[in-house]
């Protein structure tokens, strides 16, 4: 009798979780979202801000969308070309699709958005779009991008988000970082603005002529502003909001909130945010500049327990500052350099730096980025382990503009941690940190390091123009051997960012883009 | 009272307000040239800021945002051109939210103002009755109990307060929302949005008042044992008043003056506070707008909340040395 009912009672939780997995998709409802920062506008062409981006994202289109394994999916464009030598790129355009105002969307929009709008303007891409000479407009159906040289990371460079379809009936010929509309959008996408109270709360409503027909599923999305890190953890555990994303409450907090059973959490859909922490050196610096000192720092720095103590364990050990998300350009066979304290201190002592009567071998400073909790503590972990093998370290901290400052134009530091977006793409969010064409004092997030080698920057600059993969991936390999073996970074973390739902939401993980994306997929179960 | 006199005493009350009002102009002078200065000794721009922000590393980018913004000009002619726009009423735009200065302040203005007059109400009202009745009751153990819960008031910190009301209350009863200013996204009578955001003030209001609340009681206690045993009151216990119109009328008007010093000075830190618990509760005030501003170097912004605080804190000191002459007849304007 028992084993019978044990069964049943068993095939009736399978039934159940069947027509979990089997459930349609529910309408309605308002899908609540946390941002941790209130947005300064909602033009994506033109900030690339994840604040800005996770709500215009929903209001906008973009040419294509990307799965999770970055295969282009139809989003404005039907279909897509390349032509074999790179220098001409076609999209077909979806036909009947309205502007939030009711006019019609044509390729003229998109030739307004590449050459006028985020092409110029999104301070990410603009280096990839500079590329294209002209866009052609053959019909209002077909846009054709004529290249100047072929640009290898374009094709992976159109998520809503970034290369954002503007309306040029509404942004030509004015000021796109004074038009009205920068902060009363109108779009194409799933969710039309309805309100913006400044400080509190940002207000979507469904589009009801949205181009797919059928979506979106939900009727409202709200986006509310609550700068606390312990309160964002707070409203999403008491279901006072449905989503964090970004890792925008304590790591530590998220392991407890995922072990909820009214919460879920992902790191899938931070494709375009893969993101690597590292510890990089000044290379005119008098001691830092030299290779063994920076590889004897490399072996005293246990990336292991960074990892596991500071994120949580939220990512991998990285061997190389290309996330290892990027498959198309990452490679661990690099030179490695193991937790070795011993290692250290004699590589140290081949330098030239032995201990002094006081133990001591040389100061040295320690900068960090001043986002987020998390590099004030690796910092304070660093400067231990500098203690250990006879380094006296100073930590510095600063505000944003200071820190800025101190990198990139006074430059009178010696080891900073930071972190650097990869973007979709090695060209896009490598290149600009390593290059030494890139050397420029003064402008934020070039190479700050001033690190200088002519083969690096010829791999790079052939890595940009070539369409093969195949040679493209060789190239990123030999880039990540020399930046290893040369180590003007120490690679620390490749970072998974993640977002924490009420389980009720479903599908909001499914795109490259994740959050970022339209949401018109997205629905929620019924209470 | 001869119309003379009554004529020469109004004559004298305008004089005062005029001059306590030029002070207060030359003051409001000295303020804003010290701060543009002091903002712009500091290392960065709001052009690095809103640069780095996206992760811009391209120079041609960042030298137009530059010149956009008016920063590749002179230092002296970036300060003439500030005193120049405040002097004309203009606030200029806020570089680093894209609006204009003065819009984005009267925005944030209604929930501030709705956070700090609950709080000092709530504060005054609390710490007044709390303090009368620990006097009323010296060295009893109602007045320890007073004492005990005023020094705990006292010694937590807002942002704490904030996070345990929150955990009680949302998290757990799931009685109160616990961020912003309401959550009514439709049509809503208004009545409901009155009830909505009353719900919304709750929290954030008990958070930013429970330290002045011991501030207050702890003045007023010490303020009621001073006056007590004054002649004044053992004169009007002699003449046979009632124990309430003493302690009122008698007393509490002469221990209130303390808290009126401390309420006018407290303005201000008040609006400090208001930071961090607008912060917590995601509370649409001055307070968080000021803590982003000066956080992205928005020179414009910062000086424009300024502007308005210090005008506020001016006008209050000035509001309190006039309560001051209704509630202590001696007390004469000068």
């Amino acid at each position: 009798m028992i084993p019978l009912l044990k069964f049943l009672a068993a095939a009736l939780t399978l039934s159940a979780s069947f027509a979990t997995l089997a459930q349609e998709p529910a309408r309605g409802g308002t899908l609540t979202v946390a941002l941790p920062t209130e947005p300064v506008h909602l033009n994506s062409a033109i900030d690339t801000t994840q604040q800005v981006k996770i709500v215009a994202g929903k209001i906008y289109s973009g040419l294509v969308k990307y799965d999770l394994k970055m295969n282009m999916q139809p989003d404005l464009a039907e279909s897509w070309s390349v032509a074999p030598d790179g220098r001409t790129i076609t999209f077909k355009l979806r036909k009947a699709v309205k502007w939030h105002d009711g006019r019609d969307f044509t390729s003229a929009d998109v030739a307004f958005s590449i050459m006028k709008g985020f092409g110029p303007n999104n301070g990410l891409v603009r280096t990839t779009f500079a590329n294209v000479e002209s866009v052609q407009t053959p019909d209002s159906h077909t846009a054709v991008l004529v290249m100047r040289q072929p640009a290898a990371a374009l094709m992976s460079a159109l998520p809503v988000a970034t290369a954002t379809i503007l309306p040029a009936h509404i942004y030509d010929n004015t000021d796109i970082r004074r038009n009205p509309a920068n902060t009363r959008p109108i779009g194409t996408g799933p969710f039309m603005f309805s309100e913006w109270r400044r400080g509190d709360a940002i207000v979507l409503v469904r589009n009801p002529n949205y181009f797919e027909a059928g979506k979106p599923f939900l009727d409202r999305m709200v986006f509310k502003v609550i700068p606390d890190t312990q309160a964002r953890g707070a409203a999403v555990e008491s279901g006072a909001v449905d989503m964090v994303f970004h890792s925008t409450v304590a790591a530590s907090d998220a392991r407890r909130l995922d072990s909820l059973k009214n919460l879920e959490l992902t790191t899938d859909g931070y494709h375009f945010d893969s993101t690597v922490s590292f510890a990089e050196f000044n290379m005119q610096h008098p001691i830092v500049g030299k290779r063994e000192v920076r590889q004897a720092l490399a072996h005293a720095i246990d990336r292991k327990f960074v990892l596991d103590n500071v994120w949580m364990g939220f990512g991998r050990v990285a061997n190389s500052p290309v996330h290892y998300g990027l498959r198309q350009a990452h490679t661990d066979s690099v030179p490695q350099y193991s937790y070795d304290l011993k290692r250290a201190e004699q590589l140290l002592d081949e330098a030239g730096y032995k201990r002094g009567a006081n133990g001591m071998r040389f100061k040295l400073t320690i900068d960090f980025v001043p986002f987020g909790d998390q590099y004030p503590k690796v910092a304070q972990y660093v400067r231990q382990q500098f203690i250990q093998i006879g380094i006296d370290a100073d930590v510095r901290s600063s505000d944003f503009a200071t820190w800025v400052r101190r990198i990139w134009t006074v430059r009178d530091w010696a080891l900073n941690l930071s972190a650097l977006t990869n973007a979709s793409d090695p060209s896009i969010g490598i290149q600009r940190a390593y290059s030494s064409k890139n050397i420029v004092p003064g402008t934020p997030f070039t190479n700050g390091t001033h690190f200088r080698n002519a083969d690096l920057d010829t791999y790079f600059e052939q890595a940009s123009v070539n369409t093969d993969p195949a040679v493209r991936k060789r190239h990123f390999a030999a880039i990540q051997r020399i930046l290893a073996t040369e180590l003007p970074v120490i690679p620390l973390v490749a970072i998974d960012q993640f977002t924490i739902t009420n389980n009720r939401v479903r599908n909001h993980a499914t795109l490259a883009d994740g959050v970022y994306g339209g949401f018109a997929d997205v629905w929620m179960a019924p209470n | 009272m001869d119309p003379l006199a009554e004529r020469a005493a109004a004559l004298n009350f305008l004089r005062y307000i005029l001059r306590r009002l030029a002070q207060a102009a030359l003051l409001l002078g000295i303020v804003i040239v010290l701060q543009f200065l002091l903002l712009h000794l500091a290392p960065g721009d709001v052009a690095d800021v809103i640069a780095g922000e996206s992760q811009a590393s391209d120079p041609a980018f960042v030298q137009q945002l530059r010149s956009e913004l008016g920063l590749d000009r002179p230092l002296p002619l970036q300060l003439l051109l500030h005193l120049q726009r405040v002097l004309t009423l203009d606030w200029g735009q806020a570089h680093s939210m894209d609006a204009p200065v003065w819009q984005l302040i009267a925005e944030r203005l209604p929930g501030t103002a709705l956070l700090m007059v609950s709080a000092l109400l709530l504060a005054i009202v609390l710490g007044v009755a709390m303090g009368m009745v620990a006097a009323l009751h010296a060295r009893s153990g109602l007045d320890g109990l007073i004492s005990v819960l005023a020094l705990l008031c006292y010694a937590t910190p807002g942002f704490l307060v904030g996070i345990g009301l929150i955990l009680v209350f949302t998290v757990q009863l799931q009685w109160l929302p616990m961020s912003g200013m309401s959550s009514i996204y439709g049509d809503a009578s208004w009545w409901q949005r009155s009830v909505d955001t009353a719900r919304h003030l709750l929290m954030p209001m008990l958070s930013l008042s429970l330290f002045y609340v011991a501030t207050y009681t702890r003045l007023m206690r010490a303020a009621m044992l001073e006056v007590l045993p004054m002649d004044h009151v053992r004169t009007a216990r002699a003449k046979g008043l009632g124990r309430w119109r003493i302690v009122w009328h008698h007393a509490a008007r002469n221990a209130l003056l303390p808290i009126v010093t401390m309420a006018g000075l407290q303005v201000s830190s008040l609006l400090g506070g208001s930071v961090i618990v607008e912060t917590i509760f995601g509370w649409p005030g001055i307070g968080r707008l000021a803590f982003e501003a000066v956080f992205k170097r928005d020179v414009p912004l910062v000086m424009g909340i300024l502007l308005l605080s210090s005008v506020l804190v001016l006008l209050v000191s000035l509001l309190v040395d006039l309560i001051y002459t209704r509630l202590d007849p001696r007390i004469r304007l000068r």
